[in-house]
């Protein structure tokens, strides 16, 4: 059943990778995070290293099965948004793509455990950490067009919003 | 023509459907059947007149209006209910559907209760044998204070007459309420001799 | 002289603009949802009830615009705003002139049987041809709510006067049918889908997981042999991108497909032979074959639906001569829907499915988790509908109501006076049989 849950999940995830995005901006500033920010890099940091199949994930098996659907259906979103910030990578001076691999593994760790580097775990670089908020906003951002089109008209074949699948829908005949 | 007692009425109703039998349904509690007639329910639709919108209703044809034009259907929930002010016009229903036998014809009378609060349930009170439907009510308020109505209290009673002998053509498909499941509009234009009527006054 | 413009800040002007403007549209849709909810009549206290909880959300938002709410999440609660605003349509068109009100009432009723205590349905017209369910309302509000440290659900519990075991469904019905009763007997289908919703997410999600490695490999294999083009940053990731498409088109197109089908299936076991002939005459409207891809909405082919739906009536389509079914006023009806076996017999619908490979393979996911998906979901049914609806047990009464039809008699009371109402279920079967009887006589009988 295309759930009206779909809609909540990616308004869910949407707030949170935003919130995660303007978190990595507050630690390059040095500014203390609150209990939300850090909750929400958690989270992104622990799910985005499931969605990435570049990356190792420490143990599949130990994945919720509702984190590993989310984590299907918002795969092709997290490939789309890392392809975009390409010229980015470039220009950061990126040439291979052990680097890409490298350097998202470094994010997702650094979001998993924000606060004080050490015991590891290398801090971001400010072109690094710019390239996690580029990564993680550009996914927020693609997700709520998921859910409103952007402000766009929606496609439609009638009157009523019915045929859309993105609204609360959950199902029909 | 006498009335027709608890007993035969509960007859009628025990009577196959092959056999013309009186249906009145349903019947909720056993003790709707009295002595001599059944009680009736209201039902929970009404028919209200939009005055606001015209300033007469002719019939006759000067200036038609047609009768949708000035009525208008409303659905009250069972548990809710219908305010009815002094000098207003209301058509409900009864809740139940009624068949007539061919040797049966009914009365619509109100129960003395309502009626002793200024409430009016039927003016064209008879019902003939055959009709099959619910029953229209026009229900009024002669009193000076306004009446709560509840869709579901009993309103109004059927006393039934025997028609001898049958009737030989039942009211049937041809008439002008056929089967009604709610009030129906007034379809005074249709009577055959209202053309008359209309030509005369233009 | 004028002064050097200052740097523009577009996240504070998005801050300034966008606070604004979901202030005004949260206190614009609590005020319009009240007006709703104080204005129209309707026929249960249902459509009352959404608009009071959307009236209070937003309320509730619009406090906390001002100083609560951080602005990583302002877009995000445009959106949610956005969305409960077009759940207002709901409640305005659940007016009662708008519905067939005499069935919603008794419909509402046997749903809340199915789907638990608690449950609320608003029924409601849509122009658009189809029958849908949309919700539980309430859950899906706490549910982005309830993280939101700015928002106090308590409040909305209170104003709304709604608790936590409340749950509020709309079923839609195409506006050309409301009068229709015998087609709505596809609301089975419907609150099918609050049952399926819980397998889905107690069973489908680990079942997902756990199949997914195969398949994602089986797609592996072919996007190798002719990767897509990339750059030297993204080659490995272009690949997982093109595996990882595939996987969510099968996950999708598995969910989907199972869903409707078991939802079919719960139509089937609550209307019998009513929901089987809905389906029919629904689906003669659209191609029987229409492969499960985006175009269709990935749901499931007509002829593939209508087989298990036969599969579940099937006693009732075979004759039981030593009971003397079908009798004569049945044999119409029971002919009938034997079509619906002469269709089912067709397999153009399989082969389509099996030419592509995310439909394959979906398939092949449906086809493997059937037979615990269906015990699982009609095992969510209360003790009083786990029995399936058989017409063959009941024909006996199914004919007496017919009898009432032909003498013009509401079908409501079966063994004539006093007698005992009658089921939904026999009524619809009853009014399918009485229109089939006529339609023998009579081809275009009814239009």
């Amino acid at each position: 059943m295309e759930d009206l849950s779909s809609v909540v999940s990616l308004l869910t995830m949407s707030s949170n990778l935003e919130h995660a995005a303007m978190s990595l901006r507050k630690i390059l500033e040095e500014r203390e995070l609150d209990e939300t920010e850090t909750a929400a890099l958690k989270w992104a940091g622990e799910f985005l290293r499931v969605v990435d199949w570049g990356t190792a994930v420490p143990d599949a098996q130990d994945v919720d099965g509702h984190v590993a659907v989310q984590a299907t259906s918002i795969r092709p979103t997290f490939y789309a948004c890392l392809f975009r910030i390409g010229p980015e990578f470039k220009e950061a001076g990126f040439t291979k793509e052990s680097e890409v691999t490298s350097f998202l593994g470094k994010l997702y760790h650094n979001l998993e455990q924000p606060g004080a580097p050490g015991r590891g775990r290398p801090k971001l670089k400010a072109t690094e950490a710019d390239l996690g908020y580029q990564l993680l906003h550009g996914m927020a951002e693609a997700l709520l067009v998921q859910v409103d089109s952007n402000g766009s008209p929606r496609p439609y074949t009638t009157d009523e919003w019915d045929q859309t699948p993105n609204e609360f829908a959950i199902a029909s005949v | 023509m006498s009335t027709v007692s608890q007993v035969a009425i509960e007859e009628y109703l025990k009577r196959g459907i092959d056999a013309d039998p009186l249906v009145v349904t349903p019947i909720l509690a056993p003790k709707q059947i009295g002595k001599v007639s059944i009680d009736v329910r209201l039902g929970n639709q009404f028919i209200v007149f939009r005055t606001h919108r015209f300033g007469i209703f002719e019939p006759a044809g000067i200036s038609p209006i047609e009768p949708q034009q000035i009525q208008e259907r409303q659905v009250i929930p069972f548990g809710g209910h219908v305010v009815l002010h002094p000098g207003m016009l209301v058509l409900g229903c009864t809740f139940e559907y009624v068949s007539m036998p061919s040797d049966l014809e009914c009365q619509v009378e109100g129960r003395s209760s309502w009626a002793r609060l200024g409430l009016q349930v039927a003016t064209a009170s008879a019902v003939e044998p055959g009709f099959k439907g619910v029953i229209t009510l026009e229900l009024s308020n002669v009193a000076t204070v306004p009446l709560t109505l509840m869709p579901g209290i009993r309103i109004a009673q059927l006393v039934f007459r025997k028609a001898e002998p049958p009737v030989k053509e039942p009211y049937g498909e041809s008439r002008k309420y056929r089967c009604p499941i709610g009030p129906e509009f007034s379809r005074l234009h249709e009577d055959y001799d209202w053309k008359v009527f209309a030509s005369e006054t233009k | 002289m004028s002064s050097p413009s200052p740097v523009f800040d577009e996240i504070a002007w998005r801050d300034t603009e966008l606070r604004r403007e979901v202030r005004r549209c949260a206190t614009g849709l609590s005020k319009l949802a009240k007006t709703i909810q104080l204005t129209e009549d309707f026929i249960t206290p249902t459509p009352r009830k959404l608009a009071a909880l959307i009236s209070e959300t937003s309320a509730l938002i619009a406090e906390a615009v001002e100083r609560r709410i951080p602005t990583a999440e302002l877009a995000a609660v445009n959106s949610f705003l956005s969305n409960a605003a077009l759940h207002l349509r709901f409640v305005e068109r659940a007016r009662v002139a708008q519905t067939p009100w005499s069935l919603v009432q008794p419909a509402e009723e046997l749903l809340k049987l199915a789907a638990g205590q608690g449950t609320h349905f608003i029924i409601r017209p849509t122009w658009s041809y189809n029958y849908s369910i949309r919700g539980d309302f309430w859950a899906q509000y706490k549910r982005y709510l309830e993280s939101r440290k700015w928002f106090s659900l308590d409040l909305v519990r209170q104003r709304a006067d709604i608790s936590d075991t409340e749950k509020v469904y709309c079923v839609s019905f195409p506006r050309i049918e409301r009068a229709n009763a015998l087609l709505h007997a596809l609301w089975g289908h419907e609150v099918g889908h609050i049952l399926v919703a819980r397998w889905v997410r107690d069973t489908f999600d680990t079942e997902w997981k756990k199949a997914e490695l195969e398949i994602k490999k089986k797609f592996e294999a072919s996007v190798r042999k002719s990767p897509p083009p990339a750059g030297e940053l993204f080659k490995e990731r272009a690949i997982q991108d093109e595996i990882a498409k595939l996987t969510n088109a099968t996950r999708v197109v598995a969910q989907q497909g199972i869903t409707e089908l078991l939802c079919d299936h719960v139509g089937g076991h609550l209307f019998g032979p009513a929901a089987l002939a809905a389906t029919l005459e629904f689906a003669a409207r659209f191609s029987l074959d229409a492969p499960p891809e985006s175009s269709s909405q990935n749901y499931p082919p007509w002829r593939y639906r209508i087989r298990q739906i036969v599969l579940s009536c099937d006693a009732d389509l075979a004759d039981h001569a030593e009971i003397g079914y079908p009798p004569p006023k049945l044999k119409p009806f029971v002919e009938w829907l034997r079509e619906a076996k002469r269709i089912a017999d067709s397999k153009s619908d399989e082969t389509l499915i099996r030419n592509n490979p995310v439909t394959n393979q979906a398939y092949d996911f449906i086809t493997t988790h059937w037979t615990s998906a269906a015990t699982s979901v009609i095992g969510m049914l209360p003790p009083e509908l786990s029995k399936p609806y058989r017409l063959s047990e009941r024909y006996a009464r199914v004919v007496s109501l017919i009898e009432r039809i032909e003498q013009r008699l509401p079908p409501n009371t079966v063994d004539g006076y006093p007698g005992s109402p009658a089921s939904l279920q026999d009524i619809l079967c009853a009014g399918w049989a009485y229109k089939a009887l006529q339609i023998h006589g009579n081809p275009a009988w009814g239009t």
